[in-house]
């Protein structure tokens, strides 16, 4: 696409930039940097820091330059470039409140072992030792607490496997409602912008 | 490829509710994860004692567990600030190796009235 900032049209008294001769682009435009650029009539300087297109004021555009480069990349990768350049898991770091991503997390574990501040990998390796230990107690020691069977009967008839289902069941279902509790705490937070 | 279908579905529905909430409703988390927990472990009894299913001895049993079970809860929850989900899951394991011996005792049971 060709254009051009009007509002930086001036005279060449008025204003540095080179003037070499009617219709030269020089200097070369580097996308970004400043430049100015003599309009072929000698008429106006379009100055910036980017145009595309020579414009004289009287009489309107009178030539383009510095088109833009063409653009090979396909949507998907210029979407995927843009969405991961422009991506942050906790927000942008100048915008002060608090990250909606990060309250849940932190929601998370709070909700799930009840000490706020506690770090995810504590929390998960106390929960998984609190499975095994009551795996290990899943066998009574009694013969009367076994239902009238030994030890070995009671491995054989499968009940701690069950039990060490059971006890991974409840992890994963907990640590569901963990997340459920804290989404739903940071779902009107997010909405009404308290966190980013 | 499923399970993640049924995760987004599911994460979808539960947004879904939570927006159509009136401002300022908060669910009772600690009674929707004693109601989930409950189902857990009585789910896991019942389908451990397939044998069990018709008699009418071992439906009672099961009724009087269950009653203990959320007396209990009721009880330690209404004293309890903050009962962590952690708990549960040391819990239910126990609650089954203690369930589970009684239940077996009722459906060895010769003769149980069915």
């Amino acid at each position: 696409m060709l254009y051009a900032d009007v509002n930086n049209i001036f005279n060449p008294g008025s204003g540095g930039g080179n003037v070499p001769y009617p219709g030269q682009l020089n200097p070369a435009y580097y996308p970004g940097e400043p430049f100015s650029w003599m309009l072929g009539d000698y008429n106006a300087i379009i100055s910036g820091t980017d145009a595309k297109l020579f414009w004289n004021g009287a009489s309107g555009p009178v030539g383009g330059v510095g088109a833009e480069p063409a653009n090979n990349d396909s949507w998907g990768w210029t979407f995927t470039k843009s969405f991961f350049s422009g991506f942050s898991l906790f927000g942008p770091k100048n915008d002060p409140r608090p990250s909606c991503f990060g309250n849940f997390v932190k929601n998370s574990v709070a909700n799930f072992v009840g000490i706020p501040g506690i770090d995810t990998v504590g929390g998960g390796a106390a929960a998984y030792y609190g499975v095994s230990l009551s795996q290990a107690q899943a066998i009574p020691n009694t013969r009367v607490a076994r239902g009238g069977i030994s030890p070995s009967q009671w491995l054989e008839a499968d009940e701690a496997a069950r039990l060490a289902n059971a006890g991974k069941f409840s992890l994963a279902l907990n640590a569901v409602v963990a997340e459920g509790q804290a989404l739903a705490s940071e779902v009107p937070s997010a909405l009404s912008g308290e966190c980013k | 490829m499923l399970e993640i279908l049924i995760g987004v579905v599911l994460v979808t529905a539960f947004v879904a509710y939570l927006l159509s909430l009136p401002k300022g409703t908060t669910l009772n988390w600690q009674r929707i994860a004693l109601v989930l927990n409950t189902f857990v472990v009585f789910g896991f009894l019942i389908s451990w004692f397939r044998d069990g299913w018709k008699r009418l001895d071992f439906w009672a049993t099961m009724t009087a567990l269950l009653l203990i079970h959320t007396a209990v809860y009721l009880f330690v929850l209404s004293r309890t600030e903050g009962w962590p989900l952690a708990y549960y899951v040391m819990v239910n394991p126990a609650e089954l190796a203690l369930f589970a011996p009684v239940l077996r005792k009722v459906v060895s049971r010769d003769g149980g009235s069915r």
